[in-house]
């Protein structure tokens, strides 16, 4: 096989490796990157089961878990915040199907409307946030009594803010390549596939945080 | 789920916008439910049953795990699910946790009638 010659492979296209003695086909008839991308997602959807589980465990097993969220402030702001994510998710499909059709400028105008979705949600958090650390809420301190509130809050919710950050650069630099012509359909997908997943998991940190502890 | 090898080749945005109208209205239902309930626990239960069904949708649709190989879904979900049993099966803990607690008034229980 030729180090040139292109292989059609579940609705992709991409170049042999140069290196390959013979074919080997791919597992689960999906291409090999976008595997990795669901075993990635996998485990760190263990790592994100383990801590909302630990969170749960200590919402149930405290008698008195403090309820900071106003409902005219933090709840409205996080189920905005949820629009706002779950609105994302639709855009990177958006972009996903201008991709197959390999229209690249609409392609790109997706991804930045994911891109400004994605800012607009981590804004919206760090306001959040802010507006804690105003009320003295620390790591392992605040007004209500019960210290570990703080580590469950921020730990939590800071993880998955970690994730939104590395999905917009994630998008900034696929964006780049869609530009450049140097990303196929495939990896629009992948990169799709990872910033669902950070919906998801918000899925179960908004009624679990914010809607088990609103005033 | 599609036939084996399919993609979401579909170019058409619509059906996903009718889930995006689904997802929206878990969460407002959700909303609505954490307004009413009072008990802790049942509010618990309720809102993650209606959590998972919005992370089904997002994973169906969004992620576009229904146009995937079976075998990829049988594959992935049953060890996602398996490991995170694992975990809550120390779940109960936190109900012990919860009794031990010096602030912890259990319901006084009713005495036995004297013979």
């Amino acid at each position: 096989m030729s180090s040139h010659q292109a292989v059609s492979h579940a609705g992709d296209t991409f170049l042999a490796n140069p290196f390959a003695t013979h074919a080997i086909p791919a597992p689960y008839a999906i291409p090999s990157r976008k595997f990795g991308m669901w075993l990635f997602i996998i485990s760190d959807a263990i790592t994100f089961g383990a801590l909302l589980i630990a969170y749960a465990w200590l919402r149930i097993g405290s008698v008195e878990w403090p309820h900071p969220f106003e409902f005219s402030t933090s709840i409205l702001n996080a189920t905005v915040m949820t629009v706002v994510l779950v609105t994302s998710s639709l855009t990177m499909v958006g972009a996903i199907t201008a991709a197959k059709r390999a229209d690249r400028s609409k392609a790109t105008l997706w991804l930045l409307g994911t891109i400004a979705l994605g800012v607009t949600f981590a804004v919206l958090h760090l306001r959040e946030w802010f507006g804690m650390f105003h009320e003295g809420v620390k790591l392992f301190q605040n007004p209500w009594g019960t210290p570990v509130f703080g580590a469950a809050f921020f730990g939590l919710t800071g993880l998955h803010i970690l994730h939104v950050t590395g999905g917009v650069i994630y998008l900034l630099v696929v964006v780049a390549l869609v530009q450049g012509k140097k990303i196929s359909s495939n990896g629009v997908e992948i990169a799709g596939l990872y910033w669902c997943f950070v919906d998801l998991v918000w899925m179960f940190i908004y009624p679990m945080v914010y809607l088990m502890s609103a005033k | 789920m599609n036939a084996p090898g399919a993609t979401s080749n579909d170019t058409s945005l619509k059906p996903f916008v009718g889930v995006w109208f689904a997802v929206i209205a878990v969460n407002l239902i959700e909303l609505l439910v954490a307004t009413k309930a009072t008990d802790t626990r049942v509010l618990f239960g309720i809102l993650m049953a209606l959590a998972l069904i919005a992370a089904g949708l997002v994973m169906a649709f969004f992620m576009h795990l229904k146009y995937e190989r079976r075998s990829l879904v049988l594959s992935l979900i049953p060890v996602l699910i398996f490991v995170l049993f694992m975990t809550i099966e120390m779940f109960p803990d936190s109900a012990r946790l919860h009794r031990m607690h010096p602030q912890y008034q259990p319901l006084p229980k009713q005495q036995p009638a004297q013979q």
